[in-house]
Order: structure tokens, then C-alpha cells, then sequence
């Protein structure tokens, strides 16, 4: 377990994301506005997985990557960092899916990181520990389902 | 309740305290749950799925006959209410209850040696259990948020091996229940069919008892690694002439769906508890900075309460008076 120090806030239109709230698929395809507090003179990692994918009661690809920028400094945004990985909404195909967003302090600039070969299959802990971002400072999640299609009659 | 002749003897007030001065006494509570059933035989509802209430209540209606002796007619309604929630989940529930509590505090494989299977259990230390884990099991498990899933993978591995072990010590249980014929099974039964699926479906069922908490991810795992086996060995086996196969076929099928719906219960219940705790930590929070605000508010105001400035000073003085 981990002990919270950076604050961050997750914004998806007017929609505040608090732990465990409902998004809906169609309010989350661009990107969120997101921001941290933390010194302006240390680097943040951001990553938002997925570990629910394809569904929750059968996680094959768990987890899948949604997101991932570097380099951002503290008491900005994600836009002030390079982003490795292209944000890609929640889609989710079937059931509702948690969605993470996990932020790292890093000990140094990274740079351009390498960008996973897959979405499917990250491990975020695997993908922290190579990076040597140890735990993370600050996590929010929301829940997200499909939406239904037509009308309910 | 039924009515208890109160032992005149003052020691029933003694008694009353402790349950488990019972224990010396050579009362029900030292027989195990199965030999309890056996005796409560006749009351025509299987252990299983019999209200803690009602389970106490024939129990103590059986003890009453069982000892003439007044001076054990100490059930005061008193000295064994259980908690609102508690006397209504069924036994089995609360069997879940105590196996995730159990699950929870000790990982290791020891941990499931140690326990012995619903049947076997006294009937004493399953209340004690179900007592202690009914204070203890509160939401109060959230705080890390989603907790990582990453985090459980490893220990998922371990618990599937953990619960496969708890399906054999429930065998022998199950073998020990068909002895009470009884009209409708009772939940373990019904779960685990003595047919020649239970070597298939024994995987499948071990998973409704990980009804575990939210954070607890360990659940999510393992059926997805047991299914992903069983799905394979399943064909579709529609529009066939009606044969055994088949017919085995639609039972397991209906099996899956009932598990898979129980663990699409229990994360629907665990998020719904994640998300009453985060609404609670915000209410709390925000209560704590109203207050603060208050207080700074009547701070502010009350040094600052303007000492009129003397209106005279509004006219001049400094000029020279004409």
C-alpha cells in the first residue's frame, strides 16, 4: 500500500472524478484535464490502465493502457509532459470497468520512454518497477460502462 | 422467542455471562454443526440455509428438552442476541463470511489446514466466528482506492491453490450430509451436485465463497484463470437429440451462469461499498473544512469589529479656525 503526497485532480468536462463515480464512454474520449499539485521542480509519470478488459469477470488483457506521459512537472498538466502512449478513451465491450490513474514521482528525467509493444497486458507495476518510479504518489478510478445503444423504450 | 423456565437458581444470572461456560456443561454448543443437524432432524429445515435466529432458536428449544436440569435454561433471550444483520444472513452466509475473513487475514495455505469444513465445525466456534467476524468485517477497506489491481496478481495464484484445498475438505462433508435425507437440500448440496460433474464444477464453485471485498482482487482472478480451462472443454451442444450429454451439458452451463452471476453480485455490492465510503470520506471532509471555515470566519469578524472612527475627525481641525 501507498501513502497519497501529490495532490491531483481528474476532470472530464464539467464532471469532477471522485473514487468510484460513473463516467459515461461518450463524456471520456478526449483526454481529461488533469491536474497535480507537487514541486514544480520534480517530474511525474502518469498512467491510466484498465484492469478490467475486455470484462470484468473474465480480464484476459488485464490490464489494458490507456494513457501514458512522463516528464510532467509538478503543479502542471499532462500537456506540460511528453506522452508516450496516446490517450485512448474507455471503451469498455462488456460489464463496467474500473479505470486508473496512478501517478508516479519520477527520480529523474526519462525521456523518450519506450512505448509498450500492446495495450493489452500492461502491468503497471512491472512497467513502474523498470522505470524505478517506485510507489505512487497519488491514484483516482471511476467506473465506466457502454453505453446502451438505442433509446429504452 | 419460546418461553424459558428460568432457572430460579441466582448462578443463571452468572452463567448468562459467558456462552462458553456452556462447554462444561456437555450442551449442544460442543457438538459439531453435522451432529446438531442429525438432531435437529425432525425440525424439517436443513442447517444450511437456516437463519442464524432460527438455528439458535431450535437449538435452544433442543437443549431444553435435552436437559431437564433448570439451571441450564439460561438462554435469556439477553445473553445471545445477535446483531441486527447478523440473525438474518443464513448459516451459510455467515460460513462465507468467516472463510473470507479467514482468507483474508492468512494467506498462507496453513490457514486452510487449519480449518475444518462447515459440517465439522462445533456448533460454539462457528458462532464465536461468526460473532467476531460480524464486528470486524466492516467497509472500512477502500482507502487505497482500487488498491492496484497489479498488486494481486501474484497472490492470486496461491489463493485458486488455497480454495482448491477448501473443495476437498468440503467433500468430505458433502459425503457426511447425504445421511439426512432431507426433502430439499440444503445450499452446500445444491451447489455441490454429488454427480459426476462435481470434478468440473468443483473449480467453478469454489469461487462464490470469494465473495471477497473490492480491494480484494484476488477474486477477479481466479475465475477467469478456471473458467478460461472449462470454457474450452464446453461445446456447444445445441439442437442435438436430447441425450445425457447434453443434458450434463445445460446443467453446467447453468452452474457457470449462476456463478458468474454471483460474482457479478458481489462487485456490483463492492462498489457500491467503495463508493458509499468515498461519499462518506468526502462528507466527513467536507464537514471538517466547514467547520474550520466557520471558525476563521468568526475569527476574522470579531477582532476587527470596527472601533468607530471618531466622526468628529471628519471635520478640520488642522486649518486654522476663522
Amino acid at each position: 500500500m501507498f501513502v497519497p503526497s501529490v495532490g491531483m485532480s481528474v476532470y472530464y468536462g464539467s464532471k469532477h472524478v471522485t473514487n468510484g463515480c460513473d463516467v459515461k464512454p461518450s463524456m471520456a474520449t478526449s483526454p481529461p484535464k488533469l491536474n497535480i499539485t507537487g514541486h514544480s521542480d520534480e517530474l511525474y509519470t502518469l498512467v491510466m490502465t484498465d484492469p478490467d478488459a475486455p470484462s470484468p469477470s473474465e480480464p484476459r488483457m488485464r490490464e489494458w493502457v490507456h494513457w501514458i506521459v512522463v516528464d510532467i512537472p509538478g503543479g502542471t498538466n499532462p500537456a506540460q509532459g511528453m506522452e508516450i502512449l496516446p490517450y485512448m478513451g474507455p471503451r469498455p465491450p462488456v460489464g463496467i470497468h474500473r479505470y486508473i490513474m496512478v501517478l508516479f514521482q519520477q527520480k529523474a528525467p526519462l525521456g523518450l520512454v519506450e512505448q509498450p509493444p500492446t495495450r493489452a497486458n500492461f502491468n503497471t507495476r512491472l512497467f513502474a518497477g523498470n522505470l524505478d518510479l517506485g510507489l505512487p504518489v497519488a491514484t483516482i478510478y471511476f467506473n465506466c460502462q457502454k453505453e446502451p445503444a438505442s433509446r429504452r423504450r | 422467542m419460546g418461553t424459558q423456565t428460568m432457572g430460579s437458581e441466582g448462578d443463571a444470572a452468572a452463567q448468562a455471562k459467558n456462552m462458553l461456560s456452556l462447554t462444561r456443561q456437555g450442551s449442544l454448543y460442543n457438538l459439531t454443526l453435522d451432529e446438531i443437524q442429525s438432531q435437529l432432524g425432525d425440525r424439517g429445515k436443513p442447517l444450511g440455509s437456516m437463519n442464524l435466529d432460527e438455528l439458535l432458536k431450535s437449538v435452544w428449544t433442543a437443549e431444553n428438552n435435552f436437559h431437564s436440569e433448570p439451571a441450564l435454561s439460561l438462554h435469556r433471550q439477553g445473553s445471545l442476541t445477535l446483531a441486527q444483520d447478523l440473525s438474518n444472513k443464513t448459516v451459510d452466509e455467515v460460513w462465507k463470511d468467516i472463510r473470507q475473513k479467514k482468507s483474508d487475514d492468512n494467506q498462507e495455505n496453513e490457514a486452510q489446514a487449519r480449518q475444518t469444513s462447515l459440517g465439522e465445525m462445533t456448533l460454539e466456534d462457528f458462532l464465536i466466528k461468526a460473532g467476531a467476524v460480524n464486528e470486524s468485517t466492516t467497509p472500512g477497506q477502500n482507502n487505497s482506492g482500487p488498491g492496484l489491481e497489479v498488486d494481486s496478481i501474484a497472490t492470486v495464484q496461491q489463493n485458486v491453490s488455497q480454495h482448491a484445498q477448501w473443495m476437498q475438505y468440503q467433500l468430505p462433508s458433502v459425503q457426511l450430509q447425504p445421511q439426512h435425507q432431507h426433502q430439499h437440500q440444503n445450499n452446500l448440496m445444491a451447489v455441490y451436485m454429488p454427480t459426476h460433474t462435481i470434478q468440473q464444477s468443483l473449480p467453478i464453485t469454489a469461487n462464490p465463497v470469494l465473495d471477497a471485498q473490492y480491494p480484494d482482487n484476488q477474486m477477479t482472478m481466479s475465475p477467469s484463470s478456471l473458467m478460461g480451462a472449462l470454457s474450452d472443454t464446453q461445446t456447444p451442444g445445441r439442437k442435438r437429440v436430447a441425450s445425457g450429454d447434453v443434458v450434463e451439458k445445460t446443467v453446467e452451463r447453468r452452474q457457470k451462469r449462476m456463478i458468474k452471476n454471483r460474482e457479478s453480485a458481489a462487485r456490483s455490492r463492492a462498489r457500491k461499498q467503495a463508493y458509499t465510503q468515498e461519499l462518506e470520506n468526502k462528507v466527513s471532509r467536507l464537514e471538517e473544512e466547514n467547520e474550520r471555515l466557520r471558525r476563521q470566519r468568526a475569527e476574522v469578524i470579531l477582532p476587527c469589529a470596527p472601533p468607530p472612527e471618531p466622526k468628529y475627525q471628519l471635520r478640520r481641525t488642522g486649518s486654522a479656525p476663522f
